[in-house]
């Protein structure tokens, strides 16, 4: 599949972004205090890498990995939507497409970024 | 009573500003209107124009901003004003003279939702019938008198006046979308999902706020956007 790194404003969709922005929103409000409580039932954890693996030998370690992939997925789709949204109210007119162009390369960056640091923590994607 | 006017004659002036007039309280009464006082002044500066047709809130021409809310001057009482009252054009279009600006964008912008029912071909012998629920989906929409206080108020509208097409022709829009008598509905729908159209609506509701005829244009486009889930 060719990916797409070139965006135009009026390629963009306004119903489909609206219903993933308000998914992404429930799937975190009820993803946050997920993470916080499991977070709070662990023993006290000295760095990042040992709170990873406390957190990849729980109990239903699957479930969480599942949930965080999924989490992290939205989280990206969610922050698309609404700066995408400031970019095309705010940017001026003539470079809102650049401004796209930038802010999608930088989130595919972000996602790259995220899997390298799950693979660091946790030994595997 | 005080009134601080903005002027702009584009023949004359770099810029708009503001000018002072007074009017004495014997001059009016308990129940004057705002176009009442300003028929007043007119009679102290005969240049000063302000558009008004009707006077009783109905061809919706005397929008202007009022202490900073745009209102109609002809239903808009004095005695809710205070004793300083500060008029300038409906902001975000270009000013042809004083509290007069050309609405060229917001009528552009109302014909291309195309406020017009698409019905099926009229039979002379049936009338298009709708059961009185299918009517009272209409009630809020249609009442609208194009008088541009709301569109004049959003930000999104400020911005982008020639991609959004703002809150009184998506209210237009809502209004032919629901009509039960209107065969283009889907197509309706397919022109309006764009995130410059009705996804830019952010739902801060100046518009409803503005509305000199109590109407909702916030709550129809949030319609608009429901139905657009729904059925697109």
């Amino acid at each position: 599949m060719k990916m797409n790194l070139n965006i135009k404003t009026a390629s963009l969709s306004g119903r489909k972004a609206h219903i993933w922005q308000r998914l992404s929103a429930i799937y975190l409000l009820f993803y946050s205090p997920f993470l916080a409580l499991v977070i709070t039932k662990l023993p006290e954890s000295a760095s990042l890498k040992v709170l990873a693996y406390n957190l990849s030998h729980l109990p239903y370690s699957g479930v969480f990995e599942l949930a965080t992939l999924i989490a992290v997925l939205l989280l990206l789709v969610h922050a698309w939507v609404g700066v995408r949204d400031i970019i095309i109210d705010y940017a001026p007119r003539a470079s809102v497409n650049l401004w796209l162009t930038v802010y999608h390369s930088f989130l595919i960056l972000l996602l790259i970024n995220s899997i390298l640091i799950a693979i660091n923590l946790f030994g595997y994607a | 009573m005080k009134f601080i006017i903005s002027r702009y004659n584009p023949e004359t002036d770099q810029a708009p500003y503001d000018q002072t007039f007074e009017l004495d309280n014997s001059q009016l009464s308990a129940d004057s209107m705002l176009l009442d006082a300003l028929h007043l002044i007119r009679e102290q500066e005969p240049s000063l124009s302000y558009r008004s047709s009707c006077q009783e809130g109905v061809c919706g021409s005397d929008g202007m901003n009022v202490n900073g809310k745009n209102r109609l001057s002809c239903v808009t009482s004095l005695s809710e004003l205070g004793d300083t009252i500060t008029l300038k054009p409906l902001p975000g279009l270009p000013i042809i003279k004083d509290l007069i600006i050309d609405m060229e964008l917001f009528y552009t912008q109302y014909k291309a939702v195309k406020p017009f029912l698409e019905a099926k071909p009229l039979d002379l012998e049936h009338e298009h019938l709708q059961t009185p629920e299918e009517r009272s989906k209409l009630d809020g929409a249609y009442e609208c008198i194009l008088c541009g206080c709301c569109s004049t108020s959003c930000p999104s509208f400020w911005w982008n006046p020639d991609q959004f097409a703002g809150p009184a022709a998506l209210l237009a829009a809502r209004r032919f979308v629901v009509d039960s008598r209107d065969i283009k509905h889907i197509d309706r729908l397919k022109e309006l999902d764009s995130p410059t159209q009705t996804f830019r609506c952010r739902h801060i509701q100046n518009c409803t706020d503005a509305c000199p005829k109590g109407l909702n244009p916030s709550h129809a486009i949030q319609e608009l956007k429901s139905i657009m889930v729904k059925e697109l």
